[in-house]
């Protein structure tokens, strides 16, 4: 079947085309050339007036696996049902729901998410609750770096190689797109006794620094090939004076490509009489003078959330602030994490400040091939407050109204006051598209050349962006209409995005004896087979292509 | 991949222990609990049929009619829930797509403890480090070897682990425990939470003038408090017996209070072990699906959460006039009341009373048919194998089949 998109703003910076009218066509599921004037067109879709993207992709939001599940459970209060009636979809009113989740996005043009913290160990159920998010593609990046095998590994000094063959090995077992890091080592040294975990401490039990983990996975990812780069939440999330911290890691890096997580979260001075400051500044200077580095914001809104992350530490920290007041810590096999809920409040300071060294972030780092937009959903917002982000992306007047409801002392020192800048559409599209399909590695999507995936976005060029962006005109999933004026009209199952690098089966002996020795289940039963994905998990697979290049 | 090994992992109880192996065809196990689970499975004659109103029928029929009681119930109940996930996954599909209530046959349980999640929060662990790196484990609530026969020995004889050489353990039970190597500290259920009061108080160094726990001395308490606090890292496992009854919650909560107050200390979790029959499973599909533990209401569409009102004896009390029962591992008699229209989707041993609308008998994961379970800490799936062929299909391929019936109707509301 033949689909048209007639007359559309086209927006697509892979090509070049930033703003240029034309056609779009697709058929069975992929973006095809023009088929010349005498080709029946099946479907024909007027969008004059309209702006044509591919279809956006988040590279880091919470959206799936234990944590996240316990935290719809710890805080039912925060999204009771409301009597709405309109529903033509299955959960189509269950609020925080894995359905929820996938409606929203694609209603808001998105069409593929990255779930960032996959624990190995939780790994199938991470698949399972993905598998129930309908419509959008997802992938997942599996946690290294606080597991007993890798620091074992380490504290035996045992060969890189290694150390990259048990990289690949968890790829492939946990049916993943990339490796991340949180804090590393540091939810070992928590269960150890530890409160905090400085870039060049030492982890106990295991005579290794965090800087040394992060390096040794960021080798191992690159060695293998694996186009996203080692994604790290750095040590001293969150602390006064941590930009320090992410400068630190940003020069550990050494050159070779590393990706950061949430930077607004390490973007803090110790400055001033309350002794918290923007250091964002110098933060987006050094990612600036860095092009081996990628990085997302991590933007806070104000609003009510809550904060789900595998820091442990910095989640038991955290407890003291909790809002409402309740906090869960957990701590499994190779990993720990913790829940809080919070409101970030316009007139709290430290809140306020956490606001503006997101938006100075993305407003001074002018690359946006190596920024990207996240809210480090739920942590600085949830992921639907993403229009209003759009907006004060883009309109400068916004920001300014908002510079009248902070607190005033940040409001008076804040960068934003002398910031002109405004996102264009271009930028918006290669900062949520082509740039996140290239950071990932997925050459089939995030532009609207013939041969892509039709994930197709079209928006109405509405002046308010928030409303632009809160619902498109239309939205096409794999050639498939699923949005239509901004309400679901056909649910489909999106697809797990893997990579598979190649790697010495060695490593299995290794795992098997240790798995043997100290594990209280079996080294199988954390394997994710295809037949599983297929008939338990029921989600279709892509393997996606290695680095170009790659030995 | 590496080589899969013949290893056989168990249903029946929440352990979900992996490391059985077949002998003469049938799992071997030490396992009393395990061993009856499978004797009883394995009994199960292989070719009962679906039945509607005690008569035999094919299982398209016996679909067709179910479908057509649920379609046309104006309050249906999905009960027991007790299945494996891919049960669980489907059974709330259809929840959905009827607008009935949904809820576990431990729900009563399971709504105490996740109440005082909901209440307070908790820190918790699990038994990776339990076993790794605990030098203290401390065992609350009774009934211990009924309810987890394999705990202490998976604890205490699996050799040294990561961080320990060997864990201390303190059972706080009615009754002492037959393992020697174990501290017995005499402790009534119902008193519990007052024990766990009186040690955060302790902790706090408020004055304290006597024990409230009978037959256990206020320098019993203060020797346990030391023992936690000279512990580098303790886990204390409560047990289901904790959590039947009906105040269960406030003694939970005191505990895992007390827990996390022992953090600004030292280390200290808590490992609530659940009922088992697929309830960590049910209430975590349930929490992603519908964004709540179970305990759902989908009458208005939207699901509406209400723990109390929405128990499966209470619906039942209040008026629902058809209930689909299922359950492929626990055999319990289904709750029966006049006027209600009853689908059994269970196992084919269930004892019926033969008045049920339709019986649809399903096999047992991890013995008729694979399928996935959580283990009782919440952190893992367990695989379940087949370990024989029968024609009797699993529980969610019936219910996926009743869903497909239901389909070709309009939505509620």
């Amino acid at each position: 079947m033949l689909i048209r998109l007639r007359g559309g703003r086209l927006y697509d910076p892979v090509q070049g085309i930033n703003g240029r009218l034309g056609d779009v066509y697709m058929r069975d599921g992929y973006i095809v050339a023009g088929p010349g004037p005498d080709a029946r067109i099946d479907e024909d879709y007027a969008v004059d007036g309209c702006v044509v993207m591919a279809g956006a992709i988040d590279i880091h939001s919470h959206i799936a696996g234990g944590n996240v599940n316990t935290a719809r459970v710890l805080l039912p209060e925060q999204h009771r049902a409301h009597l709405e009636r309109r529903f033509n979809q299955p959960y189509q009113g269950a609020r925080w729901s894995t359905y929820e989740t996938g409606y929203r996005y694609a209603r808001m043009g998105f069409t593929m998410v990255v779930e960032p913290a996959m624990l190995p160990v939780n790994a199938l159920h991470s698949h399972m609750e993905m598998a129930d998010i309908p419509i959008i593609d997802k992938a997942a990046l599996a946690l290294l770096g606080n597991d007993d095998f890798l620091l074992g590994l380490l504290r035996d000094r045992r060969p890189q190689a290694e150390i990259n063959d048990y990289v690949a090995w968890t790829l492939h077992s946990t049916q993943a797109l990339g490796i991340k890091v949180i804090n590393a080592g540091g939810a070992n040294a928590f269960k150890s006794g530890l409160r905090s975990l400085d870039l060049d401490d030492i982890v106990p039990e295991y005579g290794v620094t965090s800087r040394r983990i992060v390096q040794v996975l960021q080798k191992a990812v690159h060695a293998l090939g694996v186009p996203h780069p080692v994604h790290v939440h750095c040590n001293n999330l969150g602390v006064a004076g941590n930009v320090q911290t992410i400068l630190a890691t940003i020069e550990a890096a050494e050159g070779l490509p590393m990706h950061f997580a949430h930077v607004q979260f390490y973007g803090y001075g110790s400055e001033g009489p309350r002794g918290f400051s923007s250091g964002a500044a110098a933060l987006a200077e050094s990612l600036q003078a860095h092009p081996n580095v990628t990085a997302d914001v991590g933007q806070v809104l104000f609003g009510q959330t809550v904060t789900i992350s595998g820091d442990v530490m910095r989640q038991f920290d955290a407890r003291t602030i909790a809002s409402p007041r309740k906090w869960v810590t957990w701590e499994s096999e190779d990993g720990a994490g913790g829940i809080v809920p919070y409101r970030y409040r316009a007139r709290r300071f430290v809140n306020a400040v956490q606001w503006a060294v997101g938006l100075e972030l993305f407003l001074l780092m002018d690359d946006p091939w190596r920024l990207f937009f996240t809210t480090d959903h739920p942590n600085g917002a949830p992921f639907t407050a993403y229009p209003h982000l759009f907006k004060l992306l883009m309109d400068r007047d916004e920001r300014s109204a908002w510079l009248a409801r902070i607190h005033p002392e940040v409001a008076q020192s804040t960068l934003l006051r002398d910031i002109a800048r405004e996102y264009t559409l271009n930028e918006i599209a290669i900062m949520t598209r082509a740039a996140p399909a290239r950071l990932l590695g997925l050459p089939d999507r995030g532009h609207l050349k013939p041969g892509g995936r039709a994930d197709i976005a079209v928006y109405r060029d509405l002046p308010d962006r928030a409303a632009m962006f809160e619902a498109a005109y239309l939205v096409f999933k794999d050639g498939q209409l699923v949005v239509s004026d901004g309400e679901i009209v056909h649910s489909t199952r999106g697809r797990i995005q893997t990579i598979r690098p190649d790697y010495d089966r060695g490593i299995h002996a290794t795992l098997q004896r240790y798995y043997d020795r100290f594990y209280t289940l079996g080294l199988d039963r954390l394997c994710i087979s295809d037949e599983d994905m297929e008939h338990s998990v029921g989600s279709g697979l892509d393997v996606q292509p290695r680095r170009e290049g790659a030995p | 991949m590496p080589a899969a090994t013949q290893y056989i992992s168990c249903p029946f109880c929440p352990l979900h222990c992996d490391d059985l192996t077949l002998r003469a065809r049938v799992p071997y196990t030490t396992c009393p609990r395990g061993r009856d689970g499978f004797t009883s499975a394995l009994a199960v004659p292989e070719d009962a049929p679906p039945r509607i109103r005690g008569r035999a029928v094919g299982l398209d029929e016996a679909l067709d009619e179910a479908g057509r009681i649920l379609g046309s119930a104006s309050r249906p109940l999905i009960a027991g829930m007790a299945g494996d996930v891919a049960a669980v996954r489907a059974a709330m599909d259809l929840a959905e797509r009827l607008g009935a209530v949904v809820d576990h046959l431990h729900g009563d349980a399971l709504a105490r403890t996740l109440s005082v999640l909901q209440g307070s929060g908790w820190s918790t662990s699990c038994l990776h480090e339990a076993r790794n790196r605990a030098d203290l484990v401390v065992l609350v609530g009774g009934d211990l070897e009924e309810r987890y026969p394999r705990l202490l020995e998976r604890l205490l004889d699996a050799g040294p682990g990561l961080f320990t050489e060997t864990h201390r353990v303190i059972v706080v039970d009615p009754t002492p425990t037959a393992r020697a190597d174990a501290m017995h500290l005499p402790c009534p259920l119902g008193d519990v939470g007052a024990m766990a009061a009186t040690l955060r108080a302790l902790l706090a160094e408020r004055p304290v003038q006597e024990s409230p726990v009978d037959g256990l001395s206020l320098d019993a308490l203060r020797d346990f408090l030391d023992a936690v606090i000279d512990a580098r890292y303790s886990v204390f496992i409560t047990t289901a017996s904790l959590m039947e009854s009906p105040h269960a919650d406030l003694a939970l909560e005191a505990l895992a209070g007390f827990i996390q107050a022992v953090n600004g200390h030292t280390r200290c979790t808590l490992l609530n072990l659940p009922g088992g029959a697929g309830d960590t499973g049910a209430w975590q599909v349930g929490a992603w699906k519908s964004g709540f533990p179970l305990r759902v209401d989908f009458a208005a569409g939207a699901p509406v959460y209400d723990p109390h009102l929405n128990g499966t004896d209470r619906v039942i009390r209040d008026g629902c006039d058809a209930m689909l029962w299922l359950s492929s591992l626990d055999p319990r008699t289904p709750p029966r009341a006049d006027g209600v229209a009853r689908v059994v989707v269970s196992r084919a041993d269930v004892e019926l009373a033969g008045d049920e609308a339709v019986f649809i008998p399903v096999g047992v994961p991890g013995v008729d048919h694979a399928g996935h379970l959580f283990r009782g800490d919440g952190t893992g799936l367990i695989p379940m194998r087949a370990l024989r062929t029968v024609e009797r299909p699993a529980a969610a391929e019936v219910l996926r089949g009743l869903l497909a019936r239901l389909r070709t109707g309009v939505r509620p509301c």
